[in-house]
């Protein structure tokens, strides 16, 4: 089986299959763009943005989702509500992390453009956002309150103009 | 939080809806700017002016001119619109893609200010809305809306078209349970501009309407449909008839997909079959003739179609066994409900062609049912099953099978399941609805069996009898088993969309609205000839959203008067 060497930024070297490597559409671009020799054993791809612990997350999702069918997006598609309740029990267990490691796998998914990934992981957020108040979800997400209370008056005032969809 | 960027929190907003949306947007300064700018997100919120919010009106109004989200949709529903409400809108509805007036009673400057102020709108739809005041309009130059794909008119005044210009317009809907006299001289002005429609559906019940799309004046009438649909009770009638016939001829190298559910008469329907082209048609199935089977007899074969959407009860063999002959090539057939004698039918003379059957219900398959291999078939759904089904002689023998779904099962069918698993070689995604509780066991069935499966969706509302450790176990190699909370069902299984779907949730919604009752209402008494109540003579109307529509007045009309008793009474 042809492998391949990702380096992650504090400099550790994984090994993992080329068609694991390839859920990542940066990693296909750039194998193609740099013209790295796909036999040569000693090239190694430097991902200077996901550290190890990370890196070593988005290995395992990828080598378990590897022989997944690429979604087709119709038209239909579009217009469809997006789902959040569609997350496999395997997926479930594997994002059962802590918020920062959620939001580094986030970022890894989004720089490394793996499609799936990246679904899951905003999927799982949202989850954690839906049926909540403004105030847990401060608390939740550590977010600081920066509305002066005239802001927040605007808000909550437009808010009673919206309907909701 | 901060750590994440803009691009991955929009990704986690357009998951959200509305309500979660404002929690979001209260939190912090930099979410309520992100989700106030996005249209994506917007499209959540629509701007809402109704009697509710404007009722301190001056207080009120002075508020619209302070609020600066960018909008995507807005609604107008029971109000009385002045260039008051307008003129603090125009700043605010530039970037507008739906506009929905309902029960709007507006000035003509305030329409035709709204109207050039709204330079991205792509959906219109009225709801008995009219101009205030009679005053008839100038020839002044026409308002030019190049965004608009789709306007729909439900029982408005066509006046307020006259302001309207050239569009691009692709789709119109008419609903109107009176065409006024006055509404044809309109109607016939505007249609005469739009030169780029292809979809049109018209639930109108005076011929008046059908006359203006046939009229003499038809040859300036420029668009060629390729969508149409039909709602008129008296086709029946020879002379109304002929008008249909006329009308399908005038589109017949164009049209493509043709739907209504209304009785038509024999000569229409032997047009259809034998004249036109279409590539897909929704029909009442209690309407199809079925009386003698002499008229199929003379018709000739017909290859165009390939999707055949049958709603009503399918019962008569006659018309099973005529259609069926008409329209053997038809490859996707969806039933509402039907017969096991019509089942035989259908079974018999196109089993080889199908490639995707939906079934609403099941009927009961004799036992001497011969197998039924159907060679082609790659999608099949059905609405339920269970053991007095013959499940197996429906599912077994289809060795191409690639998408099966079933929405409600009512027994154990574990075992059933499990021998399927080894007939189903070329299974790819499978959705098995509440009341199915597979095994461990079965669930295994599926993944080596089954050898192409990589989507197993089940619904439940209790706890699987099978542990996190069996399904973990059972997941990965391309083949996931999705668990969903019974609630969900809805959203995946859909039946076949009619032409009128977007509008018939807008009726729904219009039910519970308490002045339509009293209009709707008067509108029936002052018109004998056209009486939704009345179905006894026509019981094929079942289901028509139209009827729906009416009968749901009453019932919510009983059930608001209740509210409003209780309500008395407690206070």
């Amino acid at each position: 089986m042809q492998t391949i060497k990702l380096q992650s930024s504090d400099n550790e070297i994984f090994e993992c299959d080329l068609a694991v490597a390839k859920c990542s559409a940066t990693i296909r671009t750039m194998l193609e763009d740099l013209g790295i020799d796909e036999n040569s054993e000693d090239e190694v791809v430097p991902l200077p943005n996901v550290n190890s612990a990370i890196l070593r997350k988005v290995i395992q999702f990828c080598t378990y989702h590897k022989d997944d069918p690429v979604p087709s997006s119709t038209d239909d598609d579009e217009n469809k509500e997006k789902r959040t309740d569609d997350i496999t029990s395997w997926d479930a267990d594997f994002l059962k992390v802590d918020q920062g490691t959620l939001f580094e796998l986030i970022l890894a998914a989004n720089y490394l453009d793996i499609r799936s990934l990246l679904d899951v992981t905003c999927k799982t957020v949202a989850n954690m956002i839906k049926g909540k108040t403004p105030d847990e979800i401060r608390k939740t997400f550590n977010i600081k309150n920066d509305f002066t209370p005239a802001e927040e008056e605007q808000v909550r005032k437009e808010n009673t103009w919206c309907e909701e969809k | 939080m901060d750590k994440l960027n803009n691009y991955v929190l929009m990704e986690i907003f357009e998951y959200l809806d509305g309500s979660s949306l404002k929690c979001c947007m209260e939190t912090c300064s930099s979410w309520a700017e992100m989700i106030g700018t996005s249209l994506s997100t917007m499209k959540k919120l629509p701007l809402i002016i109704d009697r509710e919010r404007i009722s301190d009106q001056k207080e009120k109004l002075e508020e619209i001119k302070t609020l600066k989200r960018n909008y995507h949709s807005l609604i107008i529903d029971e109000v009385r619109m002045t260039c008051l409400i307008v003129t603090p809108l125009k700043a605010l509805i530039g970037n507008i893609r739906i506009l929905e007036l309902i029960h709007v009673d507006q000035t003509e400057a305030s329409w035709k200010t709204l109207l050039r102020n709204l330079s991205s709108v792509e959906r219109i739809t009225l709801v008995e809305s009219k101009h205030s005041n009679n005053k008839k309009m100038g020839k002044e130059e026409k308002i030019e809306i190049p965004s608009l794909k789709s306007l729909t008119v439900i029982d408005s005044d066509w006046t307020l078209f006259e302001a309207i210009g050239e569009t691009q317009m692709e789709e119109l809907k008419i609903h109107h349970r009176y065409f006024y006299p006055s509404d044809v001289i309109h109607f016939l002005e505007f249609l005469k501009l739009q030169n780029t429609l292809s979809s049109l559906a018209v639930r109108v019940q005076q011929i008046s309407i059908y006359r203006i799309l046939l009229n003499d004046e038809a040859c300036s009438l420029k668009f060629r449909l390729k969508k149409l649909a039909v709602t008129f009770k008296h086709w029946n009638d020879e002379t109304n008839g002929k008008y249909l016939i006329d009308f399908l001829d005038q589109h017949k190298e164009t049209l493509v997909h043709f739907e209504t559910d209304s009785k038509l008469s024999p000569k229409i329907f032997e047009h259809l079959f034998t004249k036109m082209k279409f590539k897909s048609m929704m029909l009442n199935a209690s309407n199809l003739p079925k009386d003698s089977t002499t008229f199929y007899s003379s018709l000739r074969q017909n290859h165009h179609l390939t999707k055949l959407v049958l709603t009503g009860e399918f019962n008569s063999h006659v018309a099973a066994q005529g259609i069926f002959t008409i329209y053997r090539q038809i490859k996707d057939l969806s039933i509402n409900n039907w017969t096991s004698e019509v089942a035989n039918d259908i079974l018999v003379t196109i089993i080889n062609n199908l490639t995707m059957i939906t079934f609403l219900k099941i009927p009961f398959l004799v036992e001497s049912t011969p197998e039924l291999t159907m060679a082609s078939l790659k999608e099949l759904h059905i609405e339920s099953i269970d053991t007095n089904t013959n499940l197996q002689s429906i599912i077994f023998n289809q060795n191409n099978l690639e998408k099966i779904s079933v929405k409600w099962i009512y027994d154990d069918v574990n075992e059933v399941m499990e021998q399927a698993t080894m007939r189903l070689k070329k299974l790819q995604y499978a959705t098995f609805g509440p009341g199915f509780k597979p095994t461990g066991q079965t669930l295994k069935a599926f993944k080596q069996n089954c050898q192409n499966l990589h989507t197993l969706e089940v619904f439940y509302d209790w706890n699987l009898p099978i542990s996190e450790n069996i399904l973990n176990d059972i997941n990965g190699n391309g083949f996931k088993v999705y668990q969903y909370k019974s609630d969900s069902a809805a959203v995946i299984f859909s039946p076949e969309k009619s032409m009128w779907h977007e509008e018939d949730k807008i009726f729904v919604n219009l039910s519970s609205h308490p002045t339509s009752e009293t209009e709707s209402m008067d509108d029936s008494e002052s018109d004998d000839d056209f009486d939704f109540g009345d179905s006894s003579d026509d019981d094929s109307f079942d289901n028509n959203p139209f009827y729906y529509y009416s009968d749901s007045d009453e019932m919510d009309f009983e059930d608001y008067m209740m509210r409003e008793v209780i309500g008395f009474l407690i206070n």
